[in-house]
């Protein structure tokens, strides 16, 4: 049944995809391209990847189009040309899409007749038999935070780059160009019984992301679109500056600052230096610095993408 | 085979049901309100039900899936009534058949109410 | 007849075929969306569609249906007959790396567009260059 469902998912993403490039409306096509993020995600899935799955449900198909749709707020005026498909462009199509099919064919026939046959998991294989001491009870959760913590720290700083980049580019006067449309009165009070939700939602999936799917950065971007909806339905609400950057700045202060504790204490940087007992594993206490690691990434993660949400909607300089 | 599993069943069937309708509703009905109406409703009720058919399997799980029942109870019919006033403000127009437009009433006597003032 | 095609389909090798020429074929609509249109959101769209099939091609290759997800569990008391976390936990950080970019590359558009009124790579030149 695998194989036939990731057949069917595949074609339909394919479909889907082809559809979404070939709409002349901007808006009917961005929403059909968050159908091929719902595509990947089922895929994931059935792949037995479920922390995956969750985050591309939660950024792929989710903030993603929300991202894309504001841009395509800011820039509504139509362009002069419709459809603009330049002529000697049209070449090139003909040309990429003959190759393409070429080239498909050839690898179809080359992995159905077994030449490229690819040894697969065996890279993670020796980590796994050590997940046990990581005292973490999801595995990818270990990966993430304690195996490779410093390249997570590399993609934190990344993140962070972009969110500076984004403020630093969208700087504006006051008020000027925010998104904003008069919500009717369900829709006013509606968000805000769910605003509590969603933030408690995210702060479940944070703290037991070394438990069951999830994590860091798939709660701190539900926290994210638990704000966005508050940007959304009222005009005179904004972030505080000051808080968001002393969320941020703390939250990378003290991962490095783990880190380092355990580099004096164990020897190596984020050396899990509390204790986290193989046969605690299970409990929401357990794995040592894991889970701490985990939240903190979350408030750094969840501060950053609710600051680039607002300054994309909001395109102000200072609220 | 308890008798609650057997409640369950039947919940989890009509529920099924009921999303198949929506389904219907949405693929056959003529113009985007009523096609939100369809989406909106059968759906709602049945996710409930699914939902209230998953309890009855594992009662242990109840408390999370009141939850879950609470949290799409408000935000499905949330995402429609805004989907509805946009395609609304939008100038999107209802079938001709479908008679009365109350909200344009509603805005009318807003707007005379502002003028008298 | 049905039940053999669905066997066939399960088996590995046929799975990696259809993974392969899968992602091959997502990723071949998203080089034609980047080559052929000249919008910058269609553009950004083309680059994600690329993405994506970049992922499900990385983790479609590292996965095998008949092992679980790892994650302990009820069921699940050790980390044996489990899937490499390895390759989920990379792509894991690709997807957040692939929202900042995207939002980084949204607002440069957005703040062309204020500033010149094109949002449209045929029409840009506001380095001077000839249409």
């Amino acid at each position: 049944m695998t194989g036939f469902i990731t057949l069917f998912t595949l074609l339909s993403m394919s479909v889907v995809a082809l559809f979404s490039l070939r709409q002349s409306n901007l808006t009917q096509s961005v929403v059909l391209f968050s159908g091929v993020g719902l595509g990947s995600v089922v895929l994931f899935f059935i792949f037995n990847a479920p922390d995956v799955a969750l985050t591309e449900a939660v950024i792929g198909s989710g903030i993603t189009a929300v991202v894309l749709l504001i841009g395509i707020r800011h820039m509504h005026k139509e362009p002069e040309i419709e459809e603009v498909m330049m002529e000697n462009r049209r070449g090139i199509r003909r040309i990429a899409i003959a190759l393409l099919v070429l080239l498909t064919l050839l690898l179809l026939g080359k992995t159905l007749l077994g030449a490229l046959s690819v040894e697969t998991s065996n890279a993670g294989q020796a980590l796994l038999e050590h997940a046990m001491q990581a005292g973490a009870a999801n595995a990818v959760t270990s990966v993430v935070t304690y195996f490779r913590g410093f390249d997570t720290l590399g993609e934190v700083a990344v993140l962070f780059l972009a969110a500076t980049g984004v403020g630093l580019l969208l700087t504006v006067e006051k008020g000027e160009d925010a998104i904003y449309i008069e919500p009717n009165f369900i829709l006013r009070i509606g968000s805000g019984f769910l605003f509590p939700l969603i933030l408690l939602f995210g702060l479940y999936i944070i703290v037991h992301g070394h438990l069951s799917p999830g994590g860091g950065f798939q709660g701190g971007v539900v926290i994210a679109a638990a704000f966005l909806l508050l940007f959304l339905t009222r005009r005179r609400f904004g972030l505080s500056h000051k808080i968001v950057t002393i969320l941020e700045s703390g939250a990378g202060m003290a991962y490095v600052l783990l880190g380092l504790t355990g580099l004096w204490l164990m020897g190596l940087f984020l050396g899990n230096f509390l204790p986290h007992p193989a046969e605690k594993i299970g409990m929401l206490v357990s794995g040592g610095i894991i889970p701490i690691i985990y939240i903190l990434i979350g408030i750094k993660v969840g501060s950053e993408i609710s600051y680039v949400v607002e300054k994309l909607i909001k395109r102000s300089h200072d609220v | 085979m308890g008798v609650l599993d057997i409640f369950g069943y039947i919940l989890a069937f009509m529920g099924s049901g009921s999303l198949i309708i929506s389904g219907l509703g949405i693929v056959r009905m003529p113009d985007i309100y009523t096609r939100i109406h369809a989406g909106t409703k059968a759906s709602t009720l049945g996710i409930l039900m699914i939902i209230a058919s998953a309890a009855c399997f594992e009662p242990a799980w109840s408390f999370k899936l009141l939850l879950l029942g609470a949290f799409i109870l408000i935000t499905n019919p949330l995402s429609s009534s805004a989907l509805a006033l946009a395609s609304y403000k939008q100038g999107v127009k209802h079938l001709e058949t479908s008679g009365v437009d109350e909200l344009a009433d509603k805005i009318k006597i807003k707007a005379d109410s502002k003028e008298k003032r | 007849m049905f039940e053999n095609l669905l066997t066939w389909l399960d088996s590995p090798q046929t799975l990696q075929a259809i993974v392969v020429t899968g992602s091959l074929l997502l990723f071949g609509i998203g080089f034609y969306g980047l080559l052929a249109y000249t919008r910058i959101i269609k553009i950004l769209i083309s680059l994600s569609i690329m993405e994506s099939a970049l992922f499900v091609f990385f983790l479609g290759l590292a996965s095998d249906p008949h092992k679980t997800a790892p994650i302990l569990g009820d069921l699940f008391k050790n980390f044996e007959k489990m899937n490499d976390p390895v390759p989920q936990a990379a792509i894991l950080t690709a997807i957040v790396i692939s929202l900042a970019t995207m939002s980084l590359g949204i607002s440069f558009a957005i703040e062309y567009y204020k500033r010149t009124g094109k949002n449209d790579i045929a029409q840009m030149d506001a380095l001077g260059e000839k249409r």
